[in-house]
Formats: C-alpha cells, structure tokens, sequence
C-alpha cells in the first residue's frame, strides 16, 4: 500500500518553516524582521534584512518602515555607508514585562526594554479600530531612573490643571 | 510534540454526574460561565447584540464565525456612532470588553466551497492579509486571496486544497496554510478575541488520515500562538480543534476513527498547548433522526469532556442550539447556539425559498418545547394569553411594524427572543444541576418536540 500523501503534510510544511535557506518561521515576518534587526544591534540594511529573511527587498523595506512607525526600531544614514541602517530600539528585558491596557478608546502598551546605561520603560499609544485593528499612533522612551520623576511631574501638572479649573469655577461665580 | 504552561483552568462550583456549573476561568479578572452562548454569523446578528445587550447574561461569551467577520465589524462599525446616543445600545468595543470572544471557522466553509461564501471570505482574507505578521502587500494579498479562492472552488468535499495550501509557493516559499493561519489571528484580533479555535481541514469517515491532518494544523497553530505569547505579544489562548463531519458518527458503532481523535486530544491537551477542545459536528439534523446516530454523538462527547476534565481544560460544542443541553449533561462547559437556532451547515449557499413566511425565521417556545413559525405566531395572537410565555427580558409579541416586515421581525424580535430563550433554558438547567440532577438537559429534551427529542433521555 502507498503512502497516503496526506500523511507526508508536516507541521513545518503547514507553517512554511525553513528547510533549506531562510523562510518566514513560526513567527511571521513581522516579528521575524524585529529579531533580525534585534539581533543586530550594530545596524542591518534592508538589503540584508531581505536576504536573511528570504523575502523580496520591497517587502522588507515595507515591515521596516512600519516597525519605524511603531518605534520599534530607529534608522539613520552613516557616513560611508551608502544605504540607511536599522537599529533596534531596545530589547524586552523579559517577555512578561510588556503589558498593555485599554482606557476607553485608547491603549497603552508598557515595556521595559535593556538600555546602554539602564533599563528603559516604553510606553507605546495605540488605536483600534474595528476595520483595521490596533494601530500604534507613537511612543516614548523613558530611562527607568526618571519614571517615578515623570510620574510627580505629571500629577504637579495636573494639580495645576485643577488650580486653573477652580480658579475659572470662581470668576465664573 | 512541544509543551507550555496553561493560561486557563475550569473551576467546578458543583457536579452532578457528568454534569457541572461553575466557570472557565481565562485570566486572573474573567471567568467564563459554564453554559450557553449565542453565535454570531451574519451582520444582522451584530446588530442584535448591539441593540440589545441586556439580553446577554453577565460575562456570558460569544462565539463569532471567523469568515463572517470583516462584513460584521463593518456592520458594527456603522452602528457604533448611533449605539452611543441610543438608550440601551451598546458599542462594539464595550460590548467584547465585558462579553468574551471566540472566534472559530465553520468547517463547511471550506468543505463544501459554496460560491458565495467563498467570494465573501475572500473580501474579508484580501483586507486582513497585509495587516498580519506576514505584512503581504495588497497586491500580494489580492493573488494569494485569488489562488485560495481558485483553490477551494476547484477542489470541494475533498483535502486536495489543504494538500495544495501546504505546499510552498516558489517564488516566496511560504505556503497558503501560513498565510491562513496569520489571517484566523489577525480576525481574531479585530474581535478582541481571548479564545481561538482554528480553520483547519474537517475529519471525514472516507478519508481516515484527515484525523492526523486536522492534529497537524492544531499543532501548528498552537505553535505559532506559543510564539507570540513569548514574544510578550498578545494572543488568544488556542483551541485543539474538532470539525466533523457527520459520517464519522455510525449508529451505536464505536468508531476507530474517534478513538484516535480522543487519544490524538489527550496527548494535545498533555502538552499544555491547548487550553480546551472545541468541536463542531457537520450535519446534526440528518444524525437527529437516528437514535443510534445520537448516542454516538453522545458517547463521543462524555469521553472527550472526560478528558478536558481530566486536564483542567474546556470543552466547546459550537452550534448545536437547543440540543446544546444535553452536551452540557455530558461534561461540555460551553455549548453554542446560533440567532435562529439552526443547526445546519453554516454557509449553506443558495437563497430563501418562495414562501415569504419563512423569511421570519422560527421563534423557540421553550415552555410548549417547539419552534413557532410566524404562521403560528399570527395564530397565537388572537388567544386570550397572545404570543410567547414571558421571560423577563424580551417582549412575547411582536409589534405592528416586525409583524410586516422580516428583517425587523428577525433583529427586533424572533431573534432576541431565541437569545432570551435559551438563557432561560440555561438557568434552568443550572438550578437543576445544582439541586443533583444528573441529566436534567436530556430531561427536557426528551419531550422536545421531533427529532429534536431523539437527544432527551430514552
């Protein structure tokens, strides 16, 4: 009895996973792409992004340019290098210090990624939208020494926000 | 086969039997309720929930088709801005943020290829893929959709597609199964989905590797998700997924074909991969009129619900509507139902029939234990007690602008209704097993009205 082709369907054939030359794996090329630059903190092209991932130049410069857009990543031109460099914008310190939380219409995702001095605390705003899913809108960086300061720094703008307000609420009287 | 750590776990307040209440609990702030669910499939459901959300009891979940989804978010989208002026409305993104999603992909879609809903699951996989993990450019996304669509045309009620879908396009060497794959996650996240079951090829009797096919893509799935979740990416906890079709269930014969499905389970849930099972049974009208058939339904179900016991896990029955009662006998915590409380295939192709009664739908009477037709509804408004028994939370009759017209009958009224209906029934149940009752779903079932009935206790 031959074999029943369908037994020859491997859970790598199904994922597309490598088996000669670099292919997308189990994590997609979004994510492929972020290890990649990740794993090179010196700076890739896209060029070299395209090779290592096995996908065409034009798409890689399309994932990089949307990893931009979300600041995972950063880009310059350098001196004697005649195409841009990508670099990573940190990395997660652990996979369960990134979280995110809605607050009505709007989501935040917190990280902490390892920085050159210190660790860095991103925070990443998000949208959603029904037709399109979350979309990232921007993010800061904030190096961990400086958070708790951010955090009295916030409040003292906020307590003058409620000074301003009462302040109106009088003269209004 | 890789192993993980498990998100969920069920929490048993109180069993009888096989059966049991108590919760699913998902993540350390939800817990879903044992019992039943409604399922939405078309735009028109959408606008049910949003307009009336009262009808949901707390934290119940639902349970939305896959392929149906981009047309319904759409739906929800244009209704989201006048939900939030409308006394009692609700917006799409308050309604999943207290109801749990589950997003699954009926298995008759691609088992069957009907024109139509082939056509509509390509709108929505063109406009999913470029926002994917695989980032494809719309013009990529355009011939992928083309080649799948082609595909499953060109092959139904076979797996000569999944054996094409795996295989590796020359030019990118990525196969349509991955891209699939991403698209089932990404839908899922435009629902906000916590709960996943894949699109994965269906068990077929005539075909017995289809068993080790669908095991194959679970583990794919359940592979991809694992990486997600440690890349600190949200994901929604992953189910081992079971459509059947109905030819695998032979009157009172134990089939071989199901015990390597139950041990293929076993080892899946051992891995900690998977937090449940969900299955999905092709064709439970035709296996209603035999009460062979039936049992090995049944028979099937305990076992499988012995071993989500046995792990902590869940189990799911997607869409067996009222005979969703007596699963929960049998160990399922959660059985679905659809708006219309049909049991058929979802996309079923082809378009209403002459009679412009039919397109009322059928109204479920769970006191009198039968479905009424519009006719019948017309009839029981000139009784002394006119329409359905009370429930609480929706209206028994219909008002003057439903009576003449079937779209609003359905949203405002048949619909919520049958919602209504089966909470009611559920609660029921649930106090039943509470005070020790063993069967009380096949209890009720049995002096349901034919073939309905064939599910009760014999």
């Amino acid at each position: 009895m031959g074999v029943d082709p369908l037994d020859e369907i491997s859970v790598a054939d199904i994922l597309g996973e490598k088996d000669s030359g670099p292919q997308p794996d189990a994590r997609g090329v979004r994510s492929l792409i972020l290890s990649i630059v990740r794993q090179n903190p010196d700076g890739v092209t896209a060029q070299m992004v395209s090779s290592s991932a096995g996908i065409s130049l034009t798409w890689a410069k399309q994932v990089l340019d949307d990893l931009l857009h979300q600041r995972e990543v950063y880009s310059r031109v350098v001196p004697g290098v005649r195409a841009r460099l990508y670099y990573p914008n940190g990395k997660l310190v652990h996979k369960f210090l990134q979280d995110s939380k809605e607050f009505g219409d709007q989501i935040f995702r917190v990280s902490v990624h390892e920085g050159r001095r210190t660790p860095r605390v991103q925070i990443q705003e998000r949208k959603f939208s029904l037709l399109e899913g979350e979309k990232v809108e921007g993010s800061i960086f904030i190096d961990i020494d400086n958070v708790e300061g951010l955090l009295s720094f916030t409040k003292e703008v906020l307590e003058r926000l409620n000074q301003i307000k009462t302040t109106q609420e009088l003269e209004h009287t | 086969m890789r192993s993980a750590v498990r998100r969920t776990v069920i929490v048993v307040e109180r069993e009888a039997g096989s059966a049991f209440v108590g919760g699913w609990q998902i993540d350390q702030a939800t817990s879903v309720p044992v019992g039943v669910v409604p399922y939405v499939k078309s735009r028109e459901d959408v606008s049910v929930v949003l307009r009336s959300p009262e009808l949901l009891l707390q934290g119940q979940p639902i349970e939305f088709s896959g392929y149906s989804l981009y047309r319904a978010l759409r739906t929800a989208e244009a209704l989201d801005s006048r939900m939030a002026d409308r006394p009692g409305g609700i917006r799409f993104s308050d309604l999943v943020a207290s109801h749990p999603v589950l997003v699954s992909f009926p298995p008759d879609l691609t088992w069957l290829a009907h024109p139509d809903a082939v056509t509509k699951f390509g709108e929505g996989l063109k406009r999913v893929l470029p926002d994917s993990e695989m980032k494809s450019t719309p013009s990529d996304a355009e011939k992928i959709t083309r080649n799948v669509q082609e595909q499953l045309l060109a092959h139904p009620q076979s797996y000569s597609f999944w054996k094409i879908a795996t295989r590796k396009d020359p030019e990118t060497h990525i196969p349509l199964s991955r891209y699939l794959i991403e698209y089932t996650l990404t839908v899922a996240s435009r629902a906000k989905a916590r709960i996943l079951a894949g699109m994965v090829p269906v068990i077929d009797v005539r075909t017995p590797n289809s068993v080790w096919l669908t095991h194959k893509f679970n583990l794919a799935f359940a592979d991809v998700v694992a990486d997600r979740v440690d890349e600190g990416i949200r994901a929604p906890v992953y189910l081992y997924t079971l459509p059947i079709n109905p030819g695998v269930f032979e009157a009172d014969t134990p089939s071989e074909i199901l015990s390597v499905v139950e041990r293929n389970a076993q080892a899946a849930l051992r891995s900690g991969l998977f937090e449940g099972i969900w299955v999905a049974i092709r064709g439970l009208p035709s296996i209603s009129l035999s009460p062979g058939r039936v049992n090995s339904v049944m028979g099937f179900l305990r076992r499988l619900s012995e071993v989500a016991k046995a792990n902590s896990a869940a189990l799911w029955w997607s869409r067996p509507g009222v005979m969703g009662l007596a699963g929960l006998d049998v160990g399922c915590a959660v059985t679905s139902f659809s708006f219309n409380l049909r049991v058929d295939d979802v996309y079923l192709g082809g378009r209403m029939g002459r009679d412009r009664s039919h397109s009322f739908g059928k109204v479920l009477n769970p006191v009198s234990r039968d479905y009424w037709e519009y006719r019948q509804l017309l009839r029981s408004l000139e009784a002394p007690e006119p329409g359905l028994p009370a429930l609480g939370t929706c209206r028994t009759v219909p008002d003057v602008l439903e009576l003449q017209s079937p779209q609003h009958y359905r949203i405002q009224f048949s619909k919520p209704y049958n919602v209504a209906a089966m909470n009611w029934l559920c609660s029921e149940w649930k106090s039943h097993v509470r005070q020790g009752e063993t069967s009380p779903g096949r209890e009720y079932l049995q002096t349901f009205s034919a073939p309905t009935n064939q599910w009760g206790l014999r």
